[in-house]
């Protein structure tokens, strides 16, 4: 290979795919909070923003020169240094992770087009067949868990330059949910991942269509703790304890305004889009069709290309994430830490063992693949008898105690 | 309900899905908000200027004065009823002779809008029916002083300024 088709491949192509997924997620991250705005409207039966652009379309992009154009307040009491760097620290990590998510499989039309463009150029070099995502890197999933978890630490440390009440009380909660929430989050990760077999995003996909079934059919339970655990994660409704507004007036944020607020405002719902991804990524099926397993390969749903599946599957996911905010209330602070440490974890402990034991239990009969989904959902039963027993044995004691938990 | 049907309900999270539902189903009803300047809601008034009873109207806006239906005369003779009727003494009313017939009419008849309630009672004291509530709510001046009102505009309505933003 020579230094030029080096250069090529591993730099100019990367690159070219970086700018496109950094400027296609960021348009996306704009078109969701307008896209909240207008679904929280419609749920209360109003309008949303309508007066910018076409039935409001231009609206995000109003409020970003209004944010902009405002002022860069640093309040006199902050440690600037901190107060600086934390919306930063917030930003980088959420849209550093869409590095490894799994936009597509590798597709020849890509690389005939770069192979055109080189002819065009002058060039007399061929790349074969070019993927969607920008890296396949072999621990996927831990690169994702290790880089947004240091989102947190832009919250905190926020919260904490701000040297105020209410930021800091914000930050205090938001650390605590967070670790709360990451144990149940990473258990139902690895649920998925012994199912896969392997950490590479692109792997999990992969696994699943060679299974033959999304992983949400074979684990609902792991499904619905990890939705739990990534709408707290993202510090969204019902979960939003570190930003309450009629608690804490904006949480972490109170003391900032303009560019800086903006960062970390855009961190949040990059976090959205990025946990909404992995959800597709480990049980929707990425970017194959929905209920795959049915459909024969030459199926139209195939014809598809395979971003769109990915990225429509997302803003299913989005869509349900504004659908809850526009229904439940908020959790109390002591509801929500109860729930985490007293069910999520022990739910998501147990939903671990059971796929073990189905995985072993299916390996050892010889059974095929199907026959994961009735040993899952007999799993599911098992659990729910347990959890009953366990209630009616603690329920006989003190009742009104029990009832309050949940 | 059973506990079994209530141990059902929480592990299927079926009270959460019912809410669910129904923000899904205010998600595709029909918006209730009224672009105001654009589109303006009409509002009915009890009477309108010919005074005929309008059966839904229950809105009491502009107070304003009527002329005789029939002959086109003026019907406030003046006598002051609704000044003493006026609770927050805002009317103020004088009399002179007409140049024809016996009765007596307004010479001066003004309505300071800064202090009115709108309660109506000064319309349910006049002996001849010359006042009534009209359905005209865009009322709002830059100047206080355009909301003392007087002869001119208490027959004629105020002047509504169209905005176009």
């Amino acid at each position: 290979m020579s230094l030029l088709e080096f250069c090529i491949f591993y730099i100019v192509v990367p690159l070219v795919k970086v700018v496109v997924v950094l400027t296609a997620v960021s348009l996306w991250i704009a078109m969701l909070i307008l896209a909240e705005r207008k679904v929280i409207g419609w749920i209360q039966v109003r309008m949303g923003p309508i007066r910018v652009g076409f039935r409001g379309l231009l609206q995000p992009f109003a409020d970003l020169f209004k944010l902009l154009a405002k002022e860069d307040l640093n309040p006199t009491q902050v440690n600037k240094f901190i107060f600086f760097i934390a919306p930063i620290l917030c930003f980088v990590p959420a849209f550093t992770a869409f590095a490894v998510i799994p936009w597509g499989p590798e597709s020849k039309f890509w690389g005939t087009v770069w192979n055109w463009i080189f002819g065009v150029l002058g060039l007399d070099i061929e790349i074969g067949p070019v993927p969607y995502y920008i890296s396949d890197v072999n621990i996927g999933i831990l690169f994702i868990l290790a880089i947004s978890s240091l989102g947190i630490f832009g919250i905190l440390l926020g919260g904490w330059a701000s040297n105020s009440k209410y930021p800091l009380l914000g930050g205090l909660r938001s650390a605590a949910q967070m670790i709360s929430y990451e144990v149940p989050l990473g258990f139902a990760v690895v649920g998925a991942l012994m199912m896969a077999g392997s950490l590479s995003m692109v792997k999990i996909i992969e696994s699943q269509q060679a299974f033959g079934w999304s992983f949400l059919w074979i684990q609902p339970l792991g499904f619905f703790l990890y939705y739990v655990a990534m709408v707290a994660e993202t510090n969204r409704l019902p979960f939003d304890l570190p930003e309450a507004e009629n608690e804490l007036v904006a949480g972490f944020h109170t003391e900032y305004s303009g560019l800086k607020f903006m960062f970390f405002f855009f961190a949040e719902y990059a976090n959205i889009v990025l946990v909404s991804a992995v959800a597709t990524t480990l049980f929707l099926g990425g970017w194959l069709p929905p209920f795959h397993g049915f459909i024969s390969e030459d199926s139209f749903l195939y014809m598809i290309p395979a971003p769109l599946w990915f990225v429509g599957k997302i803003c299913f996911l989005l869509y349900s994430f504004l659908w809850v905010r526009g229904t439940f209330p908020r959790y109390r602070y002591d509801q929500l830490m109860r729930l985490g440490w007293k069910w999520f974890i022990p739910l998501a402990i147990v939903n671990v063992l059971c796929i073990g034991l189905n995985i072993i239990i299916r390996k050892q009969a010889g059974w095929p693949e199907i026959a994961m989904i009735p040993l899952g959902i007999a799993e599911i039963v098992i659990i729910a008898v347990f959890v009953y027993a366990w209630w009616v044995i603690r329920g006989k004691k003190d009742e009104s105690y029990y009832k309050a938990i949940i | 309900m059973s506990r079994i049907t209530k141990l059902l309900y929480k592990f299927l999270l079926i009270d959460l899905i019912k809410g669910l539902s129904v923000t899904q189903r205010y998600f595709f009803a029909k918006r209730f908000t009224s672009q105001y300047p654009k589109e303006r809601l009409e509002v009915k008034s009890r009477v309108d200027d010919k005074n005929r009873w309008n059966e839904e109207g229950r809105y009491r806006g502009f107070i304003m004065l009527r002329l005789d239906p029939d002959s086109g005369e003026e019907l406030c003779t003046g006598c002051g009823l609704c000044m003493r009727a006026c609770p927050d003494d805002c009317i103020t009313v004088e009399n002179e002779k007409r140049p024809e017939g016996k009765k007596r009419r307004h010479k001066t008849f003004v309505l300071d809008f800064q202090r009115c309630m709108f309660c109506d009672l000064c319309v349910e004291a006049c002996p001849t029916q010359a006042l009534y509530t009209s359905d005209i709510y865009e009322m709002a001046v830059y100047d206080r002083k355009d909301l003392v009102h007087d002869l001119d505009t208490l027959y004629k309505g105020p002047e509504v300024k169209r905005y176009k933003k």
